[in-house]
């Protein structure tokens, strides 16, 4: 790691649809994807865009955002925790259903694990008491059951099911 | 896979293709899904077996479990085990926010699996989200009771003592049992133990070298460390050895206790808190300190944690066991023989409404998870 110095400037990244982005290299070295591409040999930190095909400038620039203020929450020690609360109840808010998914996708395809940790916790409180048909639909999940084996499961774990309502 | 241009290099570099991600609606890949999963509670994973045929397989795959429980973010139950008004044994449990911070406190219950069969039965352990309970006939059985699934031990000869933990060396849960029976030769008679192992994989017992130190006193042990952790008596009046029972090596030793001082010592208890053996200590004097020893084995890392002060009763025991230390600021004890909570930053004391604490059996500090004991 000592021979090769971090470059100090910024990494542009060009999402599919506008313009780039400059990022700063702690923010880029989050992303995996983008720091093995960094750390190849032929990288000219100077001169190359990273054109990302499968991001959207709003994933990105979403996922900028999180990164960016995790990042400067870390430095201070207190009243964080109910400041970052508001942060990520803020930053959920603007998604929909597809709009969160395609986000997960762009985070797993960036593989920035800070960002896909907290996208996973948020679809899993999202689903975790909606009824199996919303968690199909959520998931585009086809249902391979006959109607007996799904009643038999039911049926074993009838317990898990009080309270619940079906819709 | 596609290619990204590298400004004047002619040489191509790729990164790999997130596939599917601009199909009209986005579908998520297995890993992702599967990743969701871990993060959601039992209760709702049991439901989603049912959503298809796939995501039974993983969710009822024991590898799937233990993920699961390392990477669910957990909250800590207080478990304790009552009997209700027809006599059958249940588990309680109780959410450890709403015990310190949002009256009344919220509980599930549970009903012990072999109520049916009217056996005496009482809680050994738990461990990742299931418990050990030795019933009467000297059988032991484990049981997770978030899945609802539970299985019973080979029973025994003698009057036992049980102990419950995880192997890491081995990467299985282990019940040990200490049988107890008194035996009259040399003219005198003596208590003679024996020990031996259960392990999940081949449900059965086997020996192994013998316990040191007598017998046991207190009917759990404490599990700390890869390690099961018992008070017992030494051959001096009013002395107690804390004996460690390694599950890797299976096999016994003493830990050193910390340097109490010049005090009166007149009892001690065993307890597990932040994950650290503790020890609590009363004095005659009527005050008692609670030690943790923060790296275990070792004599020197013995701190005071607390000092329950003394409230005006000489020779009166009011504190019990230390069960919990929330938010670094309150723990949960037992104060003349309910529960209470100290305030150790402001001194204060306030008493949570959990009707169903008697002080016995031993409360238990439990986290749900999928972990099967018949897997």
């Amino acid at each position: 790691m000592a021979k090769t110095p971090e470059p100090k400037r910024t990494i542009s990244l060009k999402p599919c649809d506008g313009d780039v982005i400059e990022v700063s290299p702690m923010i880029a070295k989050q992303m995996q994807t983008i720091q093995s591409f960094i750390e190849d040999d032929s990288f000219i930190a100077t001169t190359t865009i990273i054109p990302l095909p499968n991001v959207t400038a709003f994933q990105l620039s979403k996922i900028i955002d999180y990164l960016n203020y995790h990042s400067n929450s870390k430095a201070v020690a207190d009243n964080v925790k109910e400041s970052t609360k508001k942060f990520d109840e803020e930053f959920l808010k603007e998604l929909e259903h597809d709009k969160l998914k395609e986000l997960l996708h762009a985070a797993n395809y960036l593989n920035v694990k800070e960002v896909l940790d907290f996208l996973c916790q948020a679809v899993a409180d999202l689903i975790q008491d909606k009824s199996v048909k919303f968690v199909r639909k959520f998931f585009g999940v086809v249902n391979d059951y006959s109607v007996e084996e799904e009643e038999d499961i039911r049926r074993t774990h009838a317990w898990a099911f009080e309270g619940v309502e079906e819709d | 896979m596609s290619q990204i241009s590298h400004g004047h290099n002619n040489e191509p570099a790729t990164i790999p293709d997130g596939d599917s991600l601009h199909a009209p609606s986005p579908f998520l890949p297995f890993e992702l899904i599967t990743e969701i999963l871990y993060r959601v509670p039992v209760k709702f994973l049991i439901q989603f077996k049912c959503v298809c045929k796939s995501w039974k397989t993983l969710i009822s795959n024991p590898e799937f479990a233990k993920k699961h429980f390392s990477t669910f973010h957990h909250h800590h139950h207080l478990l304790l085990s009552i009997n209700d008004a027809l006599n059958n044994l249940i588990v309680k449990l109780y959410s450890f926010p709403s015990i310190f911070e949002t009256p009344p406190p919220i509980s599930t219950q549970v009903s012990y699996p072999l109520n049916t069969q009217s056996c005496f039965a009482f809680m050994v352990g738990s461990c990742d989200g299931m418990l050990c309970f030795a019933g009467s006939l000297n059988t032991a059985l484990l049981w997770n009771p978030t899945i609802r699934v539970f299985k019973r031990l080979p029973p025994l000869e003698k009057y036992t003592i049980f102990g419950f933990g995880f192997d890491q060396c081995s990467d299985s849960y282990k019940v040990v049992a200490i049988l107890c029976s008194l035996s009259s030769s040399d003219g005198g008679s003596a208590y003679v133990t024996e020990v031996k192992i259960h392990n999940l994989g081949t449900d059965s017992w086997r020996r192994i070298q013998e316990y040191p130190f007598g017998i046991p006193s207190g009917l759990s042990a404490k599990f700390v460390s890869g390690t099961l952790n018992w008070l017992a008596s030494t051959h001096k009046l009013s002395s107690y050895a804390i004996v460690s029972l390694d599950l890797g090596k299976e096999s016994c030793q003493e830990l050193l206790q910390p340097d109490y001082g010049e005090v009166n010592v007149l009892s001690f208890s065993l307890g597990v808190l932040k994950n650290c053996l503790s020890i609590i200590v009363h004095y005659e004097e009527g005050f008692s300190d609670v030690w943790l020893m923060n790296d275990y084995g070792k004599k020197e890392s013995w701190t005071k944690f607390l000092c329950l002060p003394f409230l005006g009763f000489p020779h009166v025991l009011p504190y019990g066991k230390v069960i919990y230390i929330y938010d670094d600021k309150e723990v949960l004890l037992e104060f003349n023989s309910e529960l209470a909570i100290y305030n150790f930053r402001n001194e204060t004391f306030n008493f949570p409404e959990v009707p169903d604490f008697y002080g016995w059996p031993e409360p238990q500090i439990y986290v749900e998870s999928l972990i099967s004991p018949c897997s």
